[in-house]
């Protein structure tokens, strides 16, 4: 888990007009990691990733995968990496069954039978064109496409977007069978469906206007951080009172509700043993996490960004 | 250097892969103009002066070019097939490949057997008639490389333009760009050729074609291998349908305006051939005639 398959250094992208998409993103994930990708609408998740494929031209910066610019390297490399885009569509005259058949060809790793099993999980007719079926069917068709062509990288766009929770369900059962299949597979995917990115991701990362807001492993990001209630005796808050690691903060007359990054254990010990203060802890879910973070001011991100526990292992 | 006998096993099998998707998705218009012209050529023998072989090519180039170089752009695929394993750069190739080689087959081999004036010699082996008697072949002889050229450099523009396009308008409207620049270019290219020489004689056009064609095409490719993959927007909606349907009509009338002018001036040729002919004769006749009235008692 130490070597990363996929790196990102300083990458930007803007589009015309002046509109800065990616703006100085590092990103680095560790083999075999099933990494998360969550931000806003216009974060540049999207555009990240399509860096990375090698679809659009950085215009700063290097975005690696498998140790070179995709676009550039050998078909041996490209073959180990696939892709599902958002806004993706499909040759709409072909049959998933000639799809099939094609892919078995390009990818010399092809799984048929993992194929056959991933449509009959599905429940998929492969014998019409796919400009007949329906949206989710067409995803869930790009979706077996990438898992069974069996790759060392799997890079999906928001693969459940559009699904029906059975669906979602299916699609992340299939995730998990491809990760269990004992080789060392290593996932980027980008999603705003915070309980599917608990339940496979094991590293997160927050976007935020095209940058890097936080990343890690899971574990660490959510047991880094606590909601920490202060209620004091007075009728307000004392001017001038911060808690230790404070990022967020939020007060209603005597009471000061913060989200504080935890880089001491006593860090809120201490807060406790003050005996006019009454102070209550609580952890956070992803999704408090994420909504805490993106309603944060972003001119003081740095502080994030240089905390111990950001940082791969 | 690089030979398909070269690749590894599993190259191959993907090439051929590819040259196969490529083959299925236009093999029936493929197999449409493969009938069209061999029924035209060798049977029928309509297709009788180069001419004919341009209008051909340039409608094939109309039809076909356009649609399978842009293929990504009007089906909204382009990611998807940007991300595949083979590459751009297979893509453009193998597009590029199938599209230049049925043009150059059915233009070559048209000009070569209209030169040689096969399909009539073939023909008078099993019956003698009007339609079977052979045609002298039609001069300037540098007509039958044009009728390979001009396709082909129509075809280069034509495939470049659609397979760099930016929107599916552009690819509707692909053959029209490359049709004016090999139209400007011929043309200035005959004009130079008979201020120096007081008539075309055509090498320098033909050389001029064949350099433009393949530079063309090789700076397709590198801007290709460059290019950003259009993001999304699904295959073409009933606004594009329509562009690519009243561009494919024009094309089509320019088509049958090509015709026009191709077959005006073929009559006007073969009545000044004909022409000629009785002239010859008549100074024949004239010649065979002068020594008896020199005979004057």
């Amino acid at each position: 888990m130490n070597d990363a398959v996929i790196e990102a250094i300083d990458l930007s992208k803007t589009f015309r007009p002046a509109v800065v998409a990616v703006n100085g993103l590092d990103l680095r994930v560790p083999r075999g990691a099933v990494y998360g990708l969550i931000g806003r609408n216009g974060a540049g998740k999207s555009t990240t990733l399509r860096l990375l494929m090698g679809l659009l031209r950085p215009d700063r910066g290097t975005a690696h995968v498998l140790g070179s610019d995709i676009k550039d390297a050998p078909r041996e490399t490209r073959q180990r990496v696939t892709y599902v885009s958002q806004e993706q569509q499909l040759p709409w005259r072909m049959t998933a069954d000639e799809l099939m058949a094609y892919f078995s060809q390009l990818y010399d790793q092809w799984d048929t039978a993992f194929a056959t099993d991933l449509v009959r999980r599905f429940d998929l007719d492969t014998t019409r064109p796919l400009g007949t079926l329906s949206g989710g069917d067409q995803r869930r068709v790009a979706v077996i496409l990438a898992l069974a062509a069996r790759p060392d990288v799997v890079i999906l766009d928001e693969p459940a977007a559009g699904l029906d929770p059975v669906s979602r369900r299916q699609l992340i059962e299939a995730m998990i069978d491809f990760l269990g299949d004992g080789g060392e597979r290593t996932v980027l995917f980008s999603t705003h469906i915070l309980a599917d990115l608990e339940r496979v991701a094991d590293h997160i990362g927050f976007m935020d206007r095209g940058r890097m807001m936080l990343s890690g492993p899971l574990d660490a990001l959510q047991g880094g951080m606590r909601r920490v209630q202060v209620i004091f005796s007075g009728d307000r808050v004392p001017s001038g009172f911060e808690i230790p690691g404070e990022l967020r903060r939020r007060t209603d007359g005597p009471v000061l509700t913060a989200i504080v990054r935890l880089t001491d254990p006593d860090q809120v010990n201490r807060l406790q043993a003050i005996e006019e203060l009454r102070v209550t802890e609580h952890s956070l879910g992803l999704e408090d996490l994420f909504i805490e973070l993106m309603e944060r001011d972003p001119h003081s991100m740095g502080d994030l960004q240089s905390s111990p526990w950001w940082q791969h292992a | 250097m690089t030979t398909f006998s070269t690749l590894t096993d599993a190259d191959r099998r993907v090439w051929t892969a590819l040259a196969l998707r490529q083959w299925v998705a236009f093999g029936s218009l493929h197999i449409g103009f493969l009938v069209a012209w061999l029924v035209a050529l060798w049977v029928l023998q309509l297709v009788a002066h180069p001419g004919w072989l341009i209008a051909f090519g340039l409608l094939y180039t109309v039809l076909v070019t356009p649609g399978m170089a842009g293929a990504d752009i009007m089906d909204g695929t382009e990611e998807f097939s940007f991300a595949l394993p083979p590459g751009r750069r297979a893509i453009f190739l193998t597009r590029m490949g199938i599209g230049l080689a049925f043009l150059l087959l059915t233009t070559g081999l048209g000009s070569l057997a209209m030169a040689f004036d096969v399909p009539q010699a073939l023909w008078s082996l099993v019956a003698t008639s009007g339609i079977t008697e052979p045609n002298r072949p039609v001069t300037p002889s540098f007509l039958y490389a044009l009728a390979v050229l001009v396709p082909a450099a129509a075809f280069a523009g034509t495939f470049v333009v659609a397979s760099l396009a930016g929107t599916r308008t552009i690819v509707g409207v692909s053959w029209g760009i490359a049709f004016v620049a090999v139209g400007i270019g011929v043309f200035a290219s005959l004009q130079v050729e008979s201020l120096i020489w007081d008539k075309p004689i055509g090498w320098m056009t033909c050389v001029m074609l064949l350099l433009g064609s393949v530079l063309t095409l090789l700076a397709g490719f590198l801007a290709y291998d460059q290019k950003e993959a259009l993001i999304g927007g699904g295959r073409a909606g009933a606004r594009s349908g329509t562009i690519a349907v009243v561009a494919i009509a024009i094309g089509i009338t320019v088509f049958a305006l090509a015709m026009f002018v191709v077959s005006v001036s073929y009559q006007s040729m073969t009545v000044r051939e004909v022409r000629d002919q009785s002239m010859t004769v008549r100074e024949v006749d004239a010649l065979r005639v002068t020594p008896l009235e020199t005979v004057d008692p």
